[in-house]
């Protein structure tokens, strides 16, 4: 890393959702990262994790009221340094689009069906650019030309129904690096493509990151998207991030239980039939608040009394690789291996629903 | 003898326009002409993109959908040819799961509902014929050994009694799809056609879940239909794999096989662009990059169905004459003219034909004769 100041700090960020009559929902509890231009950082989890409302948060396009929003993300601009969560309204608007720019889940229902594609890529030039009529109109034809689809002019007239899953998220693209971001968000952007379809995204984004130099926050929950494509990756569990490392390390040497877990988790292409499976076992009912201890001891295989005295914290293993687990999987096997019967068994899990 | 056999399958669904006379102006053709053998005891995994037509072929063997052409023989019956009738209760050997937990259980129903249904529409369970008690008795008997069935069925898939009284919204995701799996086992079905079963589950679950069909298979014997896309998930848990493209399939052989030496192009490319959570396999990998979209399945292009994206594309045939699937060797099938040239190097792929292809760090430029793509 470089020893400047990173292009995004996050630091502790939180998002707490307040319900009538009921307890606080903490889907991001403390998240802290860092982004880099030409670099890219994943978020890896699975759903519940608090991946997206991160992103949200980020992108200040949570609702203003039923939830707090803590810590800091500082980003540095143009006009010097400022925290991204603190921003008026009016403000992030300015920034949105111009220099944070996000890519969406689902193609289909990120565009306006009544609207043509054209329309939909000129507003974001308009609104930041300055461009009207044909110079507006041609610019988009360059950007939908260089996210890879073919016969821009045609495309501008047409309505999103009319385009492919693949073509609508490379519209989708078109229109997010169209002021060239300083940043860029993408949500998820590959799961609801299929996998040739995919590849070509993925190296859409991967050059666009080279090219422009733009820091990409790839949140994800497939392991394999992050191999190839991330360079630091955090992988959280419900709403903090359990494992931070770069990727190889990460991917070699896992230390976190739940990550390792997850690793095993995945049928690989390249293993044979048959081979076992190892899961994760339970599911994200089981968790326990972070107040009480490890969120993930219930489901862990390495848990020890001493995962329930209060929740552990970040720390650093060897220099960039960081876990938040006071019994890591490295050193649990240079001690020996036994394994603790959990307090919550698989069984049980239904009982609570 | 094998369990299932398709043989020439067609499924087109007509494209009907205007107001008073429903023209028909079209066909889309999802499934067309799929030969296909399933052994008792054996996964077969299907895999294709979207709209490959593979969901539509397994609900055409469950006759799901109209069956325009083709037979599906099942054990010495052609499905195909029976009335609705005779394949409802026909169903009882066949049984699906399908892709959506959620939306394939009935939210009005409790789980004891919805397991012991199959079980009364098809009359099983209970004291035999020759038994001589009172109606009622016999009522009870069946009930009692409908319940026992279906607790176990419960059990098998990881669940307890405890969740006959619940209704489908009390569950997670994975426990919904275990729910549909006791479903299609409370029957004890020869053949169970799973419909995409893990695509909606998050990756922890999708294990949980693959482990136990699997389980279950030792333990009952069970035969699988898996249709999928996830090309890795198919390779887990199956002995043979077809590849579907637009309607047909393109290549079938066994699972470590067809990793070894994929034959078809469009089996080469697929397999190129399935990410592996390792990154110096990610760094190595060789990526070809298909250019454009599926073509419409309501007007494919003429001859190979592929040729339109193919990099290994020929000047002749490719685009006149539609490769039939072959035998190539062994258990090996491929629908491609020249998949023995491709195979051996002869026929190089022309970078003008794919999007782009991408080399790998750690590979040769250029695909070497009979290398996986992901040569680690």
């Amino acid at each position: 890393m470089s020893s400047s100041t990173p292009l995004l700090t996050v630091d502790e960020l939180s998002v707490v959702f307040h319900r009538r009559g009921a307890d606080d929902v903490r889907a991001v509890d403390g998240v802290s990262f860092t982004l880099e231009e030409g670099r890219v950082t994943g978020l890896v989890g699975e759903s519940g994790c608090g991946k997206s409302v991160t992103s949200l948060a980020l992108m200040g396009l949570l609702p203003s009221r039923g939830l707090t929003v803590g810590g800091s993300a500082r980003m540095r601009l143009p006009e010097g340094e400022t925290d991204l969560l603190a921003l008026s309204p009016r403000r992030m608007r300015d920034l949105r689009g111009a220099q944070l720019a996000m890519i969406f889940q689902d193609p289909l229902s990120s565009l306006n069906p009544v609207i043509p594609i054209g329309l939909q890529v000129t507003e974001i030039l308009r609104r930041h650019r300055g461009l009207r009529g044909s110079a507006a109109r041609k610019e988009a034809a360059d950007l939908l030309h260089r996210v890879g689809i073919p016969d821009p002019t045609r495309r501008l007239r047409e309505y999103p129904h009319q385009l492919s899953g693949g073509m609508r998220q490379r519209a989708l693209i078109a229109m997010a690096v169209a002021c060239r971001p300083k940043l860029m968000i993408a949500d998820e952007p590959t799961t609801a493509l299929d996998v040739t379809i995919q590849a070509q995204i993925l190296e859409l984004l991967r050059d666009l990151v080279v090219e422009e130099g733009t820091a990409l926050l790839m949140i994800t929950h497939d392991l394999g998207v992050v191999a190839g494509l991330c360079d630091d990756i955090n992988v959280l569990y419900a709403g903090r991030a359990v494992e931070a490392a770069p990727r190889s390390p990460l991917f070699a040497e896992p230390t976190h239980p739940y990550t390792v877990g997850l690793l095993g988790s995945v049928p690989r292409l390249d293993a044979p039939r048959g081979e076992p499976l190892t899961p994760v076992r339970g599911s994200v009912n089981d968790n326990i608040a972070w107040a009480d201890g490890c969120a993930f001891a219930p489901r862990c295989d390495h848990y020890t009394m001493e995962c329930l005295r209060g929740a552990p914290e970040l720390v650093h293993a060897t220099g960039e690789h960081a876990h938040r687990c006071v019994n890591p999987v490295g050193h649990a096997k240079a001690a020996d291996r036994a394994v603790q019967e959990s307090p919550a068994a698989v069984g049980d899990e239904e009982a609570r629903g | 003898m094998s369990l299932l056999e398709i043989r020439d399958l067609k499924v087109h669904f007509p494209i009907k326009r205007g107001v008073v006379f429903d023209r028909t102006i079209g066909h889309v053709r999802a499934v067309d002409g799929v030969s296909l053998t399933i052994e008792r005891g054996q996964t077969y995994g299907l895999v294709g993109e979207s709209g490959c037509g593979k969901t539509t072929l397994g609900r055409a063997v469950l006759r799901l959908v109209d069956i325009t052409e083709g037979q599906v023989v099942f054990g010495d019956r052609n499905l195909a040819d029976l009335d609705t009738e005779t394949i409802r209760r026909e169903r009882r050997h066949l049984q699906m799961v399908f892709q959506d937990p959620l939306g394939s259980l009935n939210p009005r129903q409790n789980i004891g509902s919805i397991l012991l249904e199959g079980l009364q529409a098809h009359g099983i369970g209970g004291p035999g014929e020759e038994e001589d008690m009172s109606p009622r008795e016999r009522r009870a008997r069946t009930l009692q050994d409908q319940r026992a069935r279906v607790v176990d069925a419960l059990e098998r898939v990881g669940l307890s009694a405890k969740a006959l009284s619940r209704y489908p919204h009390e569950f997670s995701g994975g426990q919904r799809q275990r729910i549909g799996i006791a479903r299609a086992l409370v029957l004890r079905p020869d053949l169970i056609i799973c419909d995409e079963p893990v695509s909606a589950l998050d990756v922890s679950i999708q294990a949980q879940v693959l482990n136990l069909l699997e389980g279950l298979q030792k333990e009952l014997g069970l035969t699988y239909l898996v249709i999928a896309h996830d090309l890795a998930v198919v390779r887990h848990v199956s002995d043979v794999v077809g590849v579907m493209y637009l309607g047909s399939l393109v290549e079938e052989a066994s699972g470590d096989d067809l990793y070894e030496t994929p034959m078809h192009p469009y089996t080469r490319s697929l397999m190129s662009a399935v990410p592996v959570p390792d990154p110096e396999v990610e760094d190595a990998r060789e990526r070809i990059l298909l250019a454009g979209d599926l073509p419409s399945p309501a007007a494919p292009p003429p001859g190979c169905r592929f040729h339109t994206r193919c990099p290994w594309r020929q000047e002749e045939r490719c685009d006149t004459e539609r490769p039939e699937l072959r035998t190539v060797r062994g258990t090996h099938k491929v629908a491609c003219h020249y998949a023995e040239q491709i195979l051996s190097g002869q026929i190089r792929p022309n970078e003008e034909y794919a999007k782009r292809i991408v080399h790998g760090t750690g590979t040769r430029p250029g695909t070497g004769a009979g290398e996986g793509p992901d040569t680690a």
